[in-house]
């Protein structure tokens, strides 16, 4: 493999100027030492082996696992932008993007105009950007004070880590037979400006100057197919067996083949052919017999005309699989941000026999180069628009940034416990994990790796945006670790419906669920899980659902319980009145009926502070109410709240009701869940013994309960008599 | 004489009709392949003088006459583009 690091051409910071406005913001006195030299490039907060901490975080991007800027002030073509990208382990990420203007030796200001990710918990709405260190890139820093958005200051400084915005390797193939040069003299045709630089200009050079460090890899030789012309079938046949970096994934590579005709004919120059399978991108190709090979009748330099259109279709082709567009299709398809069309622009990605004046007016204004629009889009847009291979956020690439190993020793698994992953409209969707260590040796893993707030959840309804599930409840504990053995699972449970976000899962439709759990430094990705929500059965249903679907209604059901939110108590009440027959009057059941089963604390304020009002149980309130569901519908809650989740449920409930004095409804719940959960044989998989053994230990211990009431109550007694 | 004709951007499946001096020559379902905008091309047999060159996007109910002179505009590139049709001249087709 073969480095381009070559001297990258910098101007001083100094010496570029901006025109334009930044809006003002407040921000400290500069205290760094102006940098000597170009300062452009990426940096990035300096790691410290552990996940860190941001206050005020993203939520969603919490911990933070790594962080770098893209500060673009000088060198070639300079944008006078800053962006960053904020990586939370995952999936969760901020990406942002400031224009700045110079405001004084080594510093920049100016407002974040563009925001992707996790952008409503990244409030800031302005930079102001110093730049510090020796001449020596190395001890560079890069200090940004980040503000607006009614929050507190941010600032962050970050450390210097490469000139480049981006790392791409190219592989240039040939078809046996044919001779093209990935260099060109830029002066061998006379049609060109006249302050161009003559120089011999290679495919890697453009791409470095736009911000790319470019490797490539040794060429290698395509026999010629039937025929000799191409289809893109057979190209893409063609990249699969001779890309050395063939891989069914995103990467920062392309496959460049040089062929002679594409079977369409004369009329087709190149084409990033790459439109098929689940990567595109990744493969591009130009025609060098194709009309880029017939000069105009009078041009005065004919071959030195063909290499240059060679050499442009090239990189033309290039700068489609960095996801370019056409200079006159800016503003069509989706844009990543509004773009103006640019049809008279002298850049890779314009036709030149359509800019006005024809091929030798382009020419003769050309500079080989992309347009700054372009390069803005190169060097700064979210990472996933502009890779190779990369594809719609998350219709493919789910879990894009997990470190996942390539021979994994653990997997992850989502399941529920019904025969298809199908609920019904309003059913609260409680999803089983399971993580497994499939290799030959012990694993450590966080003690809490499988509850809600560890794992990484997205959930995808069909034709919308993915989506995080952000957990309601946020632990924050000491770590804790646990061997899992070869062989051997733990188990959670996950209410993927609601979270912070909001009611993520519960509009009728198709969703996608997948997972990721922390093992380590591992990322443990599970496979996509797909269900399916039913219709309302009534219009009486879907007018309830505006009510249920709330903060507050979610937080009873996932809590289980509130005797505080009075308003969600009444509107579960109501869903069990009206709609009996329905799942969702079980999960409503429980929520009102446990927090009845133990006396129930509450700090109150007053006027000397605060004091603790204690509500006693109410056993034989909560033993209504949760009975019908737990134990007169026990399959059923089995399989809406999941196995787990229904043990647990029915194990809490028969403890403190037994506690409270509701001996017979106590042992009635661990009884039927015994039964249950024994007789159940979802997909195959029946409950393991030692969950039935472990029921019955239970149920001695709430016998045991049981008896030790008695005897307290009957001492009682005595006492007062 | 001769007139090279290509369609260009825009176009999803769309039938499309192109009439030269009143006379149907051409009708087809067409879809830009956006990486080459390009959905078809044509070379089409015209008059040697001046001529009416009429495009239609029937089931978009968007039309466009074009007063052509195939000595001095040989090429013609038409784009559907926000539901109206739009010609450019360029100096030759050819797509990448």
């Amino acid at each position: 493999m073969e480095t381009y690091d070559e001297e990258l051409e910098l101007l001083t910071a100094d010496e570029v100027e901006s025109e334009e406005e930044a809006e003002a913001i407040q921000v400290p006195e500069a205290i760094a030492t102006p940098v000597l030299g170009p300062v452009s490039g990426v940096y990035a907060r300096p790691t410290i082996g552990l996940p860190i901490s941001l206050e005020p975080a993203p939520i969603g991007i919490r911990p933070i696992r790594k962080e770098e800027i893209r500060l673009d002030v000088d060198g070639r073509y300079p944008q006078m932008t800053v962006s960053g990208t904020i990586h939370g382990y995952l999936f969760s990420r901020t990406h942002w993007i400031a224009r700045l203007r110079k405001i004084g030796p080594s510093r920049w200001r100016g407002a974040i105009w563009y925001k992707d990710g996790a952008v409503a918990s990244f409030p800031y709405t302005a930079v102001d950007v110093i730049a510090a260190g020796g001449p020596y890139p190395s001890s560079r820093t890069v200090k940004i004070v980040f503000s607006g958005g009614g929050i507190t200051q941010r600032t962050v400084v970050y450390r210097y880590a490469s000139a480049y915005y981006r790392t791409v390797n190219f592989e240039f193939d040939f078809q046996q037979g044919e001779i093209a040069d990935t260099a060109i003299n830029t002066c061998a045709h006379p049609v060109r400006p006249a302050s161009l630089p003559c120089e011999t200009l290679t495919i890697p050079k453009v791409f470095q100057r736009a911000g790319c460090q470019v490797t490539t890899n040794p060429t290698s030789t395509v026999p010629a197919p039937p025929g000799m012309t191409w289809s893109d079938m057979e190209m893409h046949d063609a990249m699969q067996i001779h890309w050395s970096r063939i891989a069914s994934k995103a990467q920062w590579a392309m496959w460049i083949f040089y062929a002679s005709l594409h079977e369409s004919g004369n009329g087709l120059g190149g084409i990033m052919f790459d439109d098929i399978g689940p990567n595109h991108r990744q493969g591009t190709a130009l025609f060098v017999d194709s009309f880029i090979a017939q000069p105009p009748a009078n041009d005065p330099k004919p071959d030195a005309w063909i290499d240059r259109m060679r050499f442009w279709t090239a990189v033309h082709e290039m700068g489609h699989a960095f996801n370019l567009a056409h200079s006159w299709q800016k503003s069509l398809g989706t844009p990543w941000v509004p773009l103006a069309n640019e049809p008279e622009a002298r850049s890779f990605m314009n036709y030149p026999y359509s800019v006005a004046g024809g091929q030798a007016a382009f020419f003769a204004n050309f500079e080989y180069r992309f347009s700054n629009q372009e390069l803005l889009f190169i060097r700064h847009a979210p990472e996933r628009f502009v890779q190779m291979g990369n594809a719609a956020w998350f219709d493919r690439h789910g879990f894009e940034e997990a470190e996942v190993n390539d021979e994994p020793t653990m997997t992850l698994e989502l399941r529920v416990n019904r025969d298809a992953p199908r609920y019904e409209f309003m059913e609260p969707v409680w999803i089983e994990v399971k993580l497994t260590n499939t290799g030959d040796q012990p694993r450590l893993v966080d003690a809490d790796v499988l509850d809600a707030d560890s794992l990484t959840v997205i959930l995808k309804k069909e034709g919308k945006e993915a989506r995080q599930l952000i957990p309601f409840r946020q632990k924050c504990l000491a770590p804790e670790t646990k061997a899992v053995m070869p062989g051997e699972s733990l188990y959670g449970t996950v209410l993927a419906s609601a979270g912070l976000n909001g009611w993520d899962v519960a509009e009728p439709g198709t969703y996608t669920i997948q997972a990721a759990a922390r093992t380590g430094d591992e990322d443990v990705v599970s496979a996509p899980f797909t269900l399916r929500i039913a219709p309302p059965l009534s219009r009486d249903e879907e007018y309830s659902a505006g009510d249920l679907f709330t903060q507050d209604a979610a937080r009873v059901l996932v809590f289980g319980g509130s005797r505080f939110l009075d308003g969600a108590n009444d509107l579960l009440q109501e869903v069990v009145e009206r709609f009996p027959e329905r799942r969702i009057a079980l999960h409503a059941r429980v929520a009102l009926g446990n927090p009845l089963t133990v006396d129930y604390k509450q700090v109150i304020p007053t006027d000397d502070g605060v004091e603790l009002d204690v509500e006693a149980a109410q056993p034989d309130e909560a033993a209504k109410l949760i009975g019908p569901a737990l134990i007169g519908k026990a399959d059923i809650a089995a399989e809406t709240f999941g196995h787990i989740r229904y043990r647990t449920l029915a194990e809490r409930v028969a403890r403190r009701l037994a506690t409270a004095g509701a001996e017979s409804e106590a042992t009635k719940t661990i009884d039927k869940a015994i039964k249950t959960l024994d007789a159940r044989i979802p997909d195959d998989r029946p409950a393991k013994p030692k969950v039935i053994a472990d029921l019955n230990e239970t149920r001695e211990e709430v016998a045991a309960t049981k008896k030790t009431t008695r005897t307290r109550g009957r001492a009682k007694a005595k006492a007062k008599a | 004489m001769q007139l090279n004709v290509a369609l260009q951007d825009g176009f999803d499946d769309d039938e499309v009709a192109i009439r030269v001096a009143g006379d149907e020559v051409y009708r087809d379902r067409v879809t830009t392949r956006t990486q080459i905008s390009h959905a078809a091309d044509l070379q089409l047999e015209v008059p040697d003088g001046p001529f009416e060159l009429e495009v239609e996007v029937p089931a978009r109910g968007v039309r466009e006459t074009l007063q052509l002179d195939p000595e001095t505009q040989p090429n013609v590139a038409i784009s559907l583009l926000e539901g109206r049709l739009v010609a450019s001249y360029p100096e030759r087709l050819g797509f990448a």
